[in-house]
């Protein structure tokens, strides 16, 4: 009897890290991903407002998302109209909202951040 | 009136070769127990170690964004080589005197940061060894890019962008 429990708390244990460890390899590509999305929202600030890339209904094409030296996804950013009710008129906002997309160890993993601009 | 005595076979219990075949099993079987439990643990800390190095690597690209997003201007300098540099910050582009500073320290192989380099105010930012440190700056941005190693010897990349706003 207290053999079989050993073995099954061992086996519980052993399984919990293991998870554990596959969780934290998972969120390893997440903050690469969230760095990724970062870093183009702020180039996205250099890029003129009256640029055709910053209109409304603009999807960027995507652009590779690679992490240590391997593409694991992709990357790309889309320009959707936002109205403001405390700002006159019926679209006083851009939303500029970039996407990244991964896939690892067979799974799938996006994330998306947004950013509200004057157009 | 007769006595029933216990056969000797009841009496005899297990002999030796049957006990030591008992132990010789329950001790391989408890040492393959605890060999897999102590793997799943070094597994376990590699794990930890690595998720402090990472919390560790956004914290740096997080503390460089907001202080680049607070000045105007910065200079790169090779310090001591190309993989390791040194970012300075100045307050406004034109000012004499940089405000802030990222350096990788060869001593100890970290990142420190602080008003002047070395002083008072100034010292590592992390406890994770950075084995780069490379900055690029141009009058409207700065891209820095890091690799940071966990105690447990794993890689940890990170990069980060970030814009002028002063």
């Amino acid at each position: 009897m207290g053999a079989t429990i050993s073995v099954i708390a061992v086996m519980g244990l052993a399984y919990s890290f293991g998870v554990g460890r596959g969780l934290v390899n998972r969120y390893e590509v997440a903050r690469a991903a969230l760095g990724e999305a970062q870093s183009e929202l702020e180039a996205l600030q250099l890029v003129p407002r009256i640029d055709p890339t910053m209109a409304i209904g603009y999807v960027s094409p995507p652009t590779p998302f690679i992490y240590e030296g391997a593409t694991l996804g992709s990357s790309s950013w889309r320009v959707l109209p936002y109205d403001d009710p405390n700002l006159p008129g019926p679209v006083n906002l851009k939303r500029v909202i970039v996407t990244v997309q991964w896939t690892q160890n067979a799974q799938t993993d996006s994330l998306s951040l947004e950013r509200f601009w004057q157009p | 009136m007769a006595t029933v005595k216990p056969s000797r076979r009841a009496e005899a219990g297990l002999t030796l070769t049957e006990m030591a075949v008992v132990m010789i099993i329950g001790t391989i079987i408890m040492a393959g127990l605890v060999g897999f439990y102590l793997s799943s643990q070094g597994l376990w800390l590699d794990a930890s170690t690595q998720a402090i190095t990472q919390r560790e690597a956004t914290l740096v690209a997080s503390a460089i964004r907001d202080r680049v997003r607070a000045a105007g201007s910065a200079t790169v300098m090779s310090v001591p080589d190309a993989m390791h540099q040194q970012l300075a910050l100045f307050g406004k582009a034109g000012d004499p005197v940089p405000s802030y500073y990222f350096w990788w320290d060869a001593s100890d192989s970290l990142i420190h940061a602080g008003p002047t380099l070395g002083g008072a105010n100034s010292g590592p930012m992390i406890l994770s060894h950075a084995e780069r440190f490379q900055v690029t700056a141009t009058v409207q941005a700065v891209r820095v890019d890091l690799r940071l190693r966990s105690a447990s010897g794993s890689a940890v990349e990170v990069g980060t962008f970030a814009v002028f706003m002063n």
